[in-house]
């Protein structure tokens, strides 16, 4: 091993592979270097090992057994009120706007602040909504205020339609909101594909590391919590245990990464 | 170089019992993940400070979410996973980006006094805070809880060539800042 290979270990080798490095008993350079590096990790051990101590741990509370296994469950309504919500929360609260009647074509529905506004109220005017349905196809922005519209007017059939077009907009681009997913699956449960939707879950999980840095744990933990939320309804539908025990598994590991 | 924690019997017995309402075991087994749960939160936010208060929390969640905890699983990632959840939202409740550490202004005179580091440790801290979040935590996972970056990569949700690569990329940042005041060194160290 060269003077030039050591270094490059040194820059991103373990403490304890640096440790091993047989060119540091030949070579009286590199062995300074090595004890250098050494020495300030053993620094570094020193305080974090103080941080850790510094404290006693908490007291324990009395623990409370736990007699709501699924207190996590949701019903359907719950979860698309809490959908509309994180919508609503999206697009921000703002004033109530009325559109113009002799807007231009070419205006009609810009996305501006005043048009998201119109749909927090479900006022969107039928060709609001028909310019909006127009871009739709190629735009998720559209797609967004659409949804948020047809919820506030109570629209359940056209907010189903919408997000399934955004879904399948999303899958052609292969960007899929899987907090969407969540919430069509749930949407209408009595016809829901749950086996479909943990598969699909199961399918995804081991690509979760080609998703951006950004992006990534928000969507991963969506995708627990999608598989919860279908393995509970299978095993609400059934009278298996061991169905039963595997969407206590998920549930947990949902809960694992997403304790809040 | 992995920090003690109940072998897996013991901490069976442990969350058993601390389940069962045992409040010496809960204690017990607090003490035992203490370490870890504070490291990990210190990790997360890189400021003392923070990662003090984080880690009261996320020990009193542990001990609360016990009830629902796997015992066919180990307890570490359980754990960890909590504690750095509750540690990431302590960090963005912080309006603005944390300042790095600085040797003279972390952590607070409390947890300074507790600590008393000297000047070598004070100033490794400072090295290791400047560090990006996802660097620290790798870092911590891999070289102080000895987790291979495969494991470090499934808890952290992301690919091992990921986390492979952010852990040498991360080692290569700490060891740069760490030879600071060395430039000497330093430079030998560059030119590799």
């Amino acid at each position: 091993m060269s003077c030039e290979e050591t270094r490059r270990a040194l820059q991103t080798a373990s403490p304890e592979e640096i440790r091993a490095l047989p060119h540091l008993a030949e070579c009286a350079d590199c062995r300074a270097l090595a004890d250098a590096l050494l020495a300030r990790h053993a620094d570094l051990d020193r305080a974090l090992a103080a941080f850790a101590d510094a404290r006693e741990a908490p007291q324990s509370e009395p623990i409370r057994p736990a007699n709501r296994p699924w207190r996590w469950r949701m019903t359907p309504t719950s979860l698309i009120l809490a959908a509309a919500t994180a919508a609503t929360v999206a697009l921000g609260v703002r004033t109530a706007w009325t559109p113009p009647a002799n807007a231009p074509a070419s205006e009609i529905c810009a996305l501006t602040d005043a048009l998201e506004a119109a749909a927090l109220e479900g006022r969107l005017t039928d060709a609001q909504i028909a310019c909006l349905e127009a871009k739709g196809d190629g735009s998720s922005k559209a797609n967004r205020v659409l949804l948020v519209n047809a919820w506030s007017a109570d629209d359940q059939e056209a907010w189903r339609a919408i997000a399934t077009r955004e879904l399948d907009r999303e899958r052609r681009d292969g960007d899929i909101d899987v907090d969407l997913v969540y919430k069509v699956a749930l949407w209408d449960s009595r016809h829901a594909d749950w086996d479909g939707v943990i598969r699909g879950v199961e399918d995804a999980l081991p690509h979760v590391g080609d998703w951006p840095d950004d992006v990534r744990e928000k969507r991963t933990t969506s995708l627990y919590k999608l598989r919860a939320a279908a393995g509970a309804k299978l095993a609400e539908a059934s009278d298996d245990p061991a169905l039963a025990e595997q969407a206590a598994r998920w549930a947990r590991e949902w809960r694992e990464r997403d304790p809040e | 170089m992995g920090l003690p924690l109940p072998v897996p019997t013991e901490q069976t017995r442990l969350v058993e019992a601390a389940r069962e309402g045992d409040r010496t075991a809960a204690d017990d087994l607090s003490r035992a993940v203490w370490p870890m749960v504070r490291r990990i939160a210190l990790a997360v936010t890189g400021n003392p400070t923070l990662a003090d208060d984080a880690a009261q929390d996320a020990m009193l969640r542990i001990l609360r979410a016990l009830p629902a905890f796997d015992l066919s699983r180990p307890l570490g990632p359980w754990v960890r996973t909590i504690a750095r959840n509750v540690a990431k939202n302590a960090r963005d409740r912080t309006e603005g980006p944390v300042e790095p550490a600085a040797p003279e202004a972390v952590p607070a005179p409390d947890l300074e006094r507790r600590m008393d580091l000297d000047a070598a440790a004070r100033s490794a801290l400072a090295a290791f805070s400047e560090l990006t979040p996802r660097q620290r935590e790798i870092i911590e996972l891999c070289d102080h809880q000895g987790l291979a970056p495969t494991e470090a990569a499934a808890e952290l949700g992301i690919a091992p060539g990921t986390a492979r690569a952010t852990l040498h990329a991360a080692r290569a940042e700490l060891r740069r800042r760490l030879l600071a005041d060395r430039p000497d060194l330093l430079a030998s160290l560059r030119d590799a």
